[in-house]
């Protein structure tokens, strides 16, 4: 704003009516150098300190109109209108300085033999171009602030709407979680014919659920039929379990009956483990859209990065437990966030190395997660050893409607990533990925202030 | 307004009726029964029904045989029956012996036929047998041309040339597309095919219908079996492939310098397609070796269908999709030239005309022209079922002729033609599925297939003489 | 006897085992195969041909990793090889413009919904299965079993 006077050269002006030493005056923080609809008489040339301009109401936490600045003039319009009735009211930021003239002020010739009003036109005309420039800048900002309202507003329902969906998601799939559990611990007590060599193909199914490929149960299934001339399906079931030939009786007739009696237990404990994944995976789900509408969360001061890092680890426990997880945390200063946020980043990009991982079944498979403070933001780094992403995905991978690779129950909905970007944006922070056939990195910078 | 085809139908019913009612007397043949004046009607119904196809060609197949048995058969409508008081009347044809045409050894020896080209195009034998037999003709677009002619002649001696062509045009698309517009080595490869076809068809008794129809007059002395048929036709099949091979590389020559068909696919494995492979192989070789097993080629014909049948290669489904509108075809002709030699029509036609006036050797030319005039506007088919039991007659009847080969000669010669008729697209199958890529300029068919013609014809000329020559006649 | 082979393909495990268990009944006249990627079931499917055996059924799920199930249909659609494979697509997840592609492009016989009813699933194979079983000539007879009836009469009164 100050640019409608700095390209005036206004020193002979200064010099000649504001050096006069009586005519100054000190203002301390909140004094009032006029009054709106009051009588003023000065004109008045800011020498150090600030003042704000108010319409209206200066009470409470009413908007400054404008702002004055060494080297700006106060009352101008009420001085060269010759009202001499203020239309705002001035008051001192800090301890101000000010020079003035009054209106009785004569004129001080200058070489082009100007009048008064002559000689402070320019200061007239940078004013009102001032005034102006604020008023613009006021209606833009107005209906910036409008749209802005508008969109929150529809944000605000649509995540409304996501998180009612998500509250109900939740209340079925915590039935189904809480009753799949349930039903895994009693089996084995209410059933009586549930013991021995059926508890153990059970719990086979229970724990390992299908872990075995469609190739390999065909492989198996192959290998199987050479060698005990079995039917397709019962060497399917065979397969399936993933029952090796240890396990199996050495007669064709004797595995028949064995899978006969007992296959159907390995189906429920499979059937269980499904259940559960399917379960945790929709809560997953439900909890994802639910952080798409939300932006009430509070954050709250002092929040360590660290344990956010470690809640997200235990979150992830059970896809942890096939892979190494190398975790390298460093003390961190604490940062205003909300942690459940912290833990809904950690947690999606933790889980996606994990599916990456497993998706190639790569050796020796192992997540790195490095947290640090560095040059005033917390750098934390979430590194896999898989196959990497390929160059030609890597541009899209943050778009909603991008869809991860698919493994298992454990699809990525293709939301994962856009909202790991959108939360850490909202941290003015930022998501780099770097990837290549050895490793992939997601590195997130969180700024301290 | 009468649509061209209610005109057609309306002239040919009308003639045919005319030539029903009038008096015998009136009709400028000696000797003429009443059964044989209704058979000439239906002969003259016939031919203008094929001729001017008011009524799909099979359907006038069907037609001619529902005629004959309707007013000539032992079965007759009894209007149409003798009460004794036509002096005159004829010999009439017992209805058993029409119905057997629809499975006369003819029609089985196609049958046969049909079922091993269902069994190699279902298990895929004809396009990997064309990706091996291509493989030696390299990459040399005149080459390539060479090869893919050699083996759709050789692959339209067992197939339908219909059938043939369709699946070496298939094959050829893609190629097609990659050459420049302005090479016109295209045309060659475009019309390279269904001439081959045409041409490859005359080596077998199966290979086109118009075979299967002349082996139904010659039988007893003047009978040809399927090897002997095959040691002269295949040489000639060989030659005029050759010299259409040469002739189109002269019009056309291709301007690209490689040119490669990529043909994918392996040969199937499992029993059922060897079962295929080595049925055919084997009826194959029974077919050429007639002389020495016993069986001829009409018993061998059957091998293929029990096998097939019995394998469940050929299920009841695929055998809706043979062509049965090819067999119908072929028995009407067959009834026909029952019919006229039966009632001694076609003997006394020819008592009628002066031909032992004529030179034998103008008879051959008229009767082959006349043949290749008709092949060219109608279906080779239909041509040989109507010129057949004429020229079948005549070379009996034609003593001169003895010296030239006799009717055997006469009927190879009028069948050759019949198969060598190639100008236009309505010429045959083939040719109409040439046209309808769209790459054949109508002018350019009918030069080259003009020049073929005449050359084939006289090809055909020079074979008869020199199996003549080396005492085959 | 001659069975039939029905692949389903599906990315999930999960999908796979409930479609085990919806199928079951018909492992006596058919044999099912499962696959995780559309590349597998078409190298199952050319191995299949290879030894000659006939696939009858596909049935694909659509949002899959690397190539998605309608490119896959359209594929075996224009595969001289399989024209009378029957097509069904098993999804929850085509949109619009996939669902056009998959009926204009790679032809399918039908599309089932996921999440679908095990008894409206079972009567829709059996009837692709009955359809495939008429088209390619096999013995119906020996089949009664995976057949649907009114296919069958309707089939069958097509006939002579």
């Amino acid at each position: 704003m100050k640019n409608f006077y700095n390209n005036l050269n206004l020193t002979v002006l200064i010099s000649a009516y504001f050096s006069d030493p009586e005519k100054r005056m000190i203002l301390e923080e909140g004094m009032t150098i006029m009054h709106q609809g009051e009588e003023n008489e000065r004109l008045f040339l800011v020498l150090s300190g600030s003042f704000a301009g108010y319409v209206d109401n200066p009470e409470g936490d009413a908007i400054p109109f404008f702002q004055l600045q060494p080297g700006m003039f106060a009352g101008v319009q009420s001085f060269f209108s010759r009202t001499y009735i203020s239309s705002t009211t001035i008051i001192a930021q800090e301890r101000s300085e000010v020079a003035y003239i009054e209106r009785e002020q004569q004129t001080i010739a200058n070489e082009g033999n100007e009048s008064l009003l002559e000689q402070f036109m320019p200061v007239v005309v940078a004013d009102l171009a001032y005034r102006q420039q604020l008023a613009h800048t006021a209606s833009v900002d107005k209906a910036q602030t409008l749209k802005k309202l508008i969109a929150s507003e529809k944000m605000a329902s649509l995540g409304q709407m996501a998180a009612g969906i998500a509250h109900e998601l939740n209340n079925a799939v915590a039935v189904l979680q809480t009753n799949t559990r349930w039903l895994a611990e009693q089996l084995p007590i209410l059933i009586p014919a549930l013991k021995g060599d059926a508890k153990t193909l059970f719990l086979r199914g229970l724990n390992d659920g299908r872990k075995m490929s469609t190739s390999e149960i065909r492989k198996r299934r192959k290998a199987l039929q050479d060698r005990w001339g079995l039917s397709a399906s019962i060497c399917d079931k065979i397969a399936e379990t993933g029952l090796s030939d240890e396990d199996l009786p050495n007669s064709p007739e004797a595995i028949a009956a064995l899978i006969d009696r007992l296959g159907g237990f390995w189906e429920i404990g499979a059937t269980l483990n499904g259940m559960q994944l399917a379960a945790d995976h929709a809560a997953h789900v439900a909890k994802s859209v639910k952080t798409l509408g939300a932006h009430h969360s509070t954050r709250h001061p002092d929040v360590d990065v660290n344990d956010s890092l470690r809640e997200a680890i235990t979150l992830l426990r059970s896809p942890l437990r096939k892979v190494t997880v190398a975790s390298e945390l460093n003390p961190v200063s604490g940062i205003t966030a909300n942690k459940g946020e912290l833990v809904q980043i950690w947690v999606n990009l933790i889980r996606n190395a994990c599916e990456s991982l497993q998706q190639e079944k790569t050796a020796a498979a192992t997540i790195g997660i490095r947290s640090r403070e560095e040059k005033g933001a917390i750098i934390v780094e979430i590194s896999d050893n898989g196959p990497g992403i390929p160059a030609e995905t890597l541009p899209k991978i943050f778009h909603p409607d991008f869809t991860t690779k698919v493994s298992g129950l454990s699809f990525g909905l293709g939301l994962g990533l856009s909202i790991v970007q959108r939360l850490v944006e909202s941290y003015q922070g930022n998501v780099q990925v770097e990837s290549n056939r050895e490793k992939t990195v997601f590195i997130v910078q969180l700024p301290l202030a | 307004m009468i649509s061209k085809k209610t005109m057609h139908l309306s002239i040919s019913v009308v003639a045919t009726l005319l030539v029903l009612v009038i008096p015998v007397s009136w009709i400028p043949i000696d000797g003429l029964t009443i059964i044989e004046q209704r058979i000439l009607a239906i002969f003259l119904l016939a031919t203008m029904f094929w001729i001017l196809e008011p009524i799909p060609i099979f359907a006038t197949s069907v037609l001619i045989i529902t005629l004959e048995l309707v007013m000539v058969s032992d079965k007759a409508f009894f209007l149409f029956q003798n009460d004794g008081s036509v002096a005159n009347f004829g010999s009439i044809i017992a209805h058993k012996e029409i119905m057997a045409t629809f499975a006369s050894p003819i029609i089985l020896l196609f049958l046969g036929g049909f079922f091993m080209a269902i069994a190699a195009t279902k298990y895929r034998l004809d396009i990997n047998l064309a990706r091996v037999l291509l493989r030696p003709f390299g990459s040399d677009p005149r080459k390539v041309l060479l090869g893919l002619m050699v083996i759709t002649a050789v692959f339209s001696m067992f197939m339908s040339n219909t059938a043939t062509t369709a699946m070496m045009l298939a094959l050829l698309a893609p190629i097609l597309a990659s050459l420049e517009k302005s090479d016109t080595g295209k045309m060659a490869f475009v019309l390279g095919v269904p001439f081959a076809a045409n041409i490859g068809g005359i080596g077998t008794p199966i290979g086109t219908p118009p075979n299967a129809v002349a082996l139904k007059y010659l039988t007893g002395e003047n009978a040809i079996g399927f090897g002997n048929w095959m040691g002269f036709a295949v040489p000639f099949v060989i030659i005029l492939l050759g010299f259409t091979w040469i002739l189109l590389l002269r019009l056309f020559p291709p301007q690209s310098a490689t040119l490669a068909l990529d043909i994918r696919g392996k040969f199937l494995k499992h029993w059922k397609a060897l079962t295929v492979y080595v049925t055919m192989g084997i009826t194959i070789l029974l077919w050429l070796l007639d002389a020495f097993h016993g069986m001829n080629a009409y018993v061998v014909a059957m091998i293929p269908v029990a096998v097939f049948t019995a394998t469940g290669i050929v299920t009841t489904e695929d055998m809706k999709r043979i062509s049965w509108d090819v067999l119908w075809l072929v028995s009407g002709g067959i009834a026909l030239g029952m019919a006229m030699e039966k009632s001694g029509l076609a003997m006394h036609i020819i008592d009628s005309i002066p031909f032992a006036a004529f030179s034998p050797l103008l008879i051959v030319g008229v009767a082959t022209v006349i043949t290749i005039v008709m092949a060219t506007f109608m279906s080779n088919t239909a041509t040989a079922n109507l010129m057949l039991p004429i020229v079948a007659a005549l070379g009996i009847s034609l003593g001169g002729l003895e010296i030239l080969g006799g009717s055997k000669m006469l009927i190879l010669a009028v069948t050759f033609a019949s198969s060598l008729a190639m100008s236009l697209a309505i010429s045959t199958p083939p040719n109409a599925m040439a046209q309808a890529t769209g790459l054949v300029e109508t002018r350019y068919m009918r030069k080259s297939g003009i020049i073929i013609g005449v050359v084939g014809l006289s090809g055909v000329y020079i074979l008869m003489f020199v199996l003549r020559q080396v005492g085959f006649f | 006897m001659e069975k039939p082979v029905i692949i389903c393909v599906d990315d999930q495990r999960e999908v796979l085992a409930a479609l085990r268990k919806d199928l079951a009944g018909l492992t006596e006249k058919c044999e099912i195969e499962y696959c995780e990627s559309a590349e597998e079931a078409g190298e199952i499917m050319n191995a299949l041909d290879d030894s000659g055996e006939t696939t009858a059924l596909l049935i694909c799920d659509h949002v899959m990793p690397r190539k998605n199930g309608v490119d896959f249909l359209i594929e075996i659609n224009n595969d001289a090889r399989f024209t009378r494979v029957r097509k069904l697509l098993l999804t929850g997840q085509a949109t619009h413009q996939d669902t056009i592609v998959a009926i204009n492009e790679a032809a399918i016989d039908r599309y089932v919904e996921k999440p679908w009813q095990a008894e409206e699933l079972l009567k829709t194979v059996k009837i692709l299965l009955t359809e495939f079983l008429l088209v390619s000539g096999m013995d119906y007879q020996s089949y009664l079993e995976i057949i649907d009836q009114e296919t069958l009469y309707e089939q069958l009164r097509k006939r002579t």
